[in-house]
């Protein structure tokens, strides 16, 4: 990566409620995305990256709030920044992909009209022929089989594939710099998943978009990524560059992940490593490691003290490497099985 | 959960204290309990008592309420009204309850023909107005204090009946009645031991909110002269009588209601209280 | 969408029967038989002939059931036992009155209702809403004839601002016509304010948990945009169905309105006719109150399936 970051974030904590009953999300977390870059954050649901996303646009939800850290935009702080210059940027330089489209576009509104309504709010000069004209463009972009018909069509008229490409004019259409694309292919077939990333890979050709892309799913990781970030319990526990971490992964978290993914086309094997157990509770993370309650490694070492007393990752979150006391490729395991 | 999910299933934060409504509902429930149950005993009239001398007294040492029309101590009378009218709301909840909560379980569990025919009696009783259901049965028994009891019983079941059944489809595919049915647990026995117990909160805040429209309807059927008769004395009894007399002595229509309003609005603090409490999914709306 | 409507429309048959048996089947239910108990034991035996001969009281159910359908259905409601007049030409008098009076308490009530709840469900948590949702609590304690008692106290009586109770006809005198609407049409939008309120601060809360609103706020439209555009635009067919089914509570008000102030609508016929056992009387008064629910929950199942074309597959 060369020069500025268009985005990056540091060290971000998010915390609900009050006094005894506080729980803090998202802790830590930290992560950087260059220009016509895309970069996967990866983990089980509740491990905060959507949370992550949504506090990026400054929409977190009642009783939510960024209680540390900073996040930095095209060289401006969105932090700090208030709602109506949060509001500008939304929408327009930073455009969120929706995971299900089908639930999330107004079910009420033809989609053209959303289309236009998102145009007249961020482009304010064009007429309304030139917005009809901009709205079909992207819906063509998105590559939309019969984008007339999606113009004067209901959501709910719509595929799913359709109205997830609607989505993606939408977010689109207004050449965003940054799209936050929330496990944008949960909600699909498979074999639709597989265009829509594709479709995604041919925007950011075409467009130069930098994309976020947030899945729990880190196969789709491998066909798309340039670099990846892992969540867990709040915090990253592994980044960098996608082939190298999905090649070699270092934290144990990681190659658990990646174990309980079958091999692309062939026959799962006998059996899978899957982690098992539930990921701890927000209002009460434990010491030390987070993963510990499910780390195989740390059973199989003896439960070691550093493991329980001390978190192994860096100040700010950005460490790029595994936030792990015993990565796996210089993990004293070999000695203790031998 | 996706981003937009997120934000759809999070509740602002811990719910603000409600320490205030359980004084307040509890406070009015009690008060109000204390004047029907010993309220006769201090003042020290028979309710039915008449007094000639003593017409239409406004409130004094003697009568801290004033008397009506026929000199009876009105503080005594709404005391010994409210028992009645308590009495006749309690009757018809529990009539209501007794219809509605097995038919609701029934339907609602077996689905089918049983569940199509019963429904369509209830969107029936929807289409007419309670208080003309209660009306009408009222009309083929004539007014006394047991047909107000009888009508509004039969005149509420239908909601009630809708809303359990409801609630069981809600619970009946849920995983637990699932392994319930696959141990071989019989029918009655997941009714009685599964369903049951998870509609609990749902019923008691349920019975609650009835009472309240029982308390409303008995006063409502009263002021049109077709609750209880003269010479007793209901809320709702008590209101009609004052009728007759509302512009030259408005005073006793005044202060017939308040003890109403005080009442049901004790009972609806407590149905919301109890709903933070044990229902925390239909808190909110 | 014409399709939606044949539809809506043919649902409202089967309940328009069950109406219609119900309605038969009251008479049917008088304990004893049914002409003495109508007209008493030492009654003209002229008049008792004629009864068992309209009522068809000799005939198998199904066959007396049809001709009184066919008699209801071409306006024949048979003769009131109280004042001998046919019950559809005292109707025909009463019910102007009676819609009249519905139809200003609906326009009070969501007058007041409708911005109340508006303003609590999108500032929910406020001390507006607090304010609001207190004062439909106590809106919904409150008995609407004892309500009714206290406005006619304070506003005719003692400020003597409009005159207490009585009724013009609109065409006889349209100013002393509204005149006398304001003080019942007061009364029962207030009594039913608090649920019309409730319904619509529920129904706007509820729509701001969903995922399209998170989604439209998350395109940077303008807050005003989201609740017009989104929250309103999801939330209003909903809340017409729903407060066509408060038609309900309207109409048992206005029974109760009317008789207290005086308003001569259907409403006082029904404490009339049960009290005087007038059974064709009642029978019919279910009926047309009936039948009038029906009507206004089709409307507005039509309303709604035109706003929300997801109805419209249902």
């Amino acid at each position: 990566m060369t020069g500025q970051p268009l985005l990056s974030v540091r060290d971000l904590a998010v915390e609900f409620g009050h006094g005894a009953a506080t729980s803090r999300p998202v802790d830590g977390v930290g992560f950087e995305v260059g220009e016509r870059e895309i970069v996967g954050i990866v983990g089980e649901s509740g491990c905060g990256k959507s949370l992550t996303l949504l506090a990026l646009l400054g929409l977190l939800p009642a009783g939510g709030r960024v209680v540390n850290g900073a996040i930095t935009f095209a060289g401006r702080d969105l932090r700090g920044a208030d709602q109506s210059v949060l509001r500008s940027l939304r929408g327009r330089q930073v455009a969120l992909i929706p995971s299900d489209a089908g639930a999330a576009l107004n079910p009420v509104a033809r989609v053209g009209k959303q289309l236009r309504l998102s145009l007249r709010t961020h482009h304010p000069e064009l007429n309304a022929q030139q917005r009809r004209g901009r709205a079909l463009d992207a819906l063509r972009r998105a590559r939309l089989a019969r984008p007339e018909q999606a113009l004067a069509a209901y959501p709910h008229e719509l595929s799913g594939g359709m109205q997830q490409r609607s989505a993606i004019a939408l977010g689109l259409q207004n050449e965003p710099q940054l799209l936050l694309a929330d496990e944008p292919t949960t909600a699909l077939d498979v074999s639709i998943q597989a265009e829509i990333l594709k479709l995604l890979v041919q925007l950011r050709d075409e467009l130069g978009t930098a994309i976020v892309f947030v899945t729990h799913d880190i196969s789709t990781v491998r066909e798309i990524c340039d670099r990846v970030v892992v969540m867990y319990a709040g915090q990253v526990v592994e980044q960098g560059d996608a082939d190298e971490v999905l090649a070699a992964p270092r934290h144990p978290y990681t190659a658990a992940l990646l174990g309980s993914v079958p091999p692309l086309g062939g026959v799962p094997p006998e059996q899978l490593e899957t982690v098992s157990g539930m990921p701890p509770d927000p209002a009460a993370w434990p010491g030390g490691c987070r993963f510990q309650a499910r780390c195989r490694h740390f059973t199989e070492l003896g439960e070691p003290d550093e493991c329980t007393s001390t978190w192994p990752g860096s100040a700010d979150g950005l460490a790029l490497s595994a936030a792990c006391h015993f990565p796996l490729d210089d993990s004293p395991l070999e000695e203790v099985r031998r | 959960m996706s981003a937009v999910a997120v934000v759809a299933a999070t509740t602002d934060g811990p719910r603000v204290k409600r320490g205030w409504k359980v004084i307040v509902g509890g406070g009015l429930l009690g008060f109000l309990a204390l004047f029907m149950l010993v309220g006769p005993l201090i003042s020290g009239y028979d309710p039915n008592a008449t007094d000639l001398d003593a017409r239409f007294a406004g409130p004094s040492a003697q009568h801290w309420l004033g008397t009506d029309d026929l000199g009876r101590d009105l503080f005594t009378r709404m005391a010994v009204g409210g028992r009645m009218t308590m009495l006749i709301a309690l009757g018809a909840v529990a009539l209501a309850s007794a219809i509605a909560i097995p038919l609701g379980l029934l339907t609602g569990y077996l689905g089918g023909w049983v569940d199509l025919a019963v429904m369509r009696v209830v969107d029936l009783f929807f289409a007419i107005p309670t208080l003309l259901v209660a009306i009408g049965i009222v009309g083929l028994f004539g007014p006394s204090f047991s047909t107000t009891l009888l009508a509004l019983g039969l005149a509420f079941w239908p909601f009630y009946a809708r809303l359990v059944r409801s609630a069981v489809v809600g619970v009946r595919d849920l995983a637990y009645t699932d392994a319930a049915r696959v141990i071989g647990a019989g029918r009655w026995r997941i009714i009685r031991k599964e369903i049951l117990p998870a509609l609990l909160p749902l019923l008691i805040v349920q019975t609650t909110v009835l009472l309240g429209f029982a308390v409303l309807d008995e006063a409502g059927l009263g002021f049109l002269g077709l609750g209880v008769q003269p010479p007793d004395a209901s809320w709702g009894s008590l209101l009609a009588q004052s009728r007759g007399f509302v512009l030259s002595h408005p005073w006793i229509g005044v202060i017939a209601g308040v003890p109403i309003l005080l009442v049901v609005l004790g009972i609806n603090i407590m149905a919301d209280v109890l709903r933070d409490r044990l229902d925390p999914q239909g808190a909110s709306t | 969408m014409v399709q939606y409507i044949a539809r809506r429309l043919l649902l409202a048959v089967p309940l328009l029967f069950g109406l219609s048996i119900l309605a038969f089947a009251y008479v049917r239910v008088i304990p004893g038989d049914p002409v003495t108990a109508m007209l008493g034991v030492n009654s003209d035996p002229e008049l008792v002939a004629r009864l068992r001969d309209q009522l068809g009281l000799d005939e198998p159910w199904y066959q007396q059931y049809l001709s009184w359908l066919g008699n209801v259905l071409t306006g024949d409601f048979g003769l009131s036992y109280r004042s001998r007049m046919p019950v559809s030409d005292i109707l025909v008098d009463r019910i102007p009155a009676t819609l009249e009076l519905a139809l200003g308490g609906l326009l009070v009530g969501l007058l007041i209702a409708i911005p109340a709840g508006l303003y609590a469900g999108f500032r929910r948590g406020s001390r507006a809403d607090n304010v609001i949702t207190g004062a439909t609590l106590v809106g919904l304690a409150t008995p609407g004839f004892w309500l009714g008692t206290l406005l006619m106290l304070l506003l005719a009586l003692q400020l003597g601002w409009l005159p207490s109770q009585g009724y013009v006809p609109f065409d006889v005198d349209p100013a002393q016509n509204l005149r006398l609407l304001v003080l019942p049409a007061l009364t029962l939008g207030l009594a039913i304010a608090p649920y019309l309120a409730r319904l619509t601060r529920t129904a706007v809360v509820e729509t701001g948990g969903e995922p399209s609103v998170a989604y439209a706020r998350a395109q940077g439209l303008p807050e005003r945009t989201v609740a017009r555009t989104v929250v309103l635009r999801i939330s209003i067919p909903s809340l017409i169905v729903a407060v066509a089914l408060t038609v309900g509570f309207l109409l048992a008000g206005s029974i109760i309105v009317e008789e207290l102030f005086n308003w001569p609508g259907m409403g006082r016929l029904v404490a009339a006719g049960v009290s005087e056992r007038d059974y064709p009387m009642i029978q019919a008064l279910m009926l047309i109150y009936g039948v009038i629910f029906i009507v206004v929950n089709v409307i507005a199942e039509v309303l709604q399936g035109l706003m929300d074309p997801r109805v419209r597959l249902t």
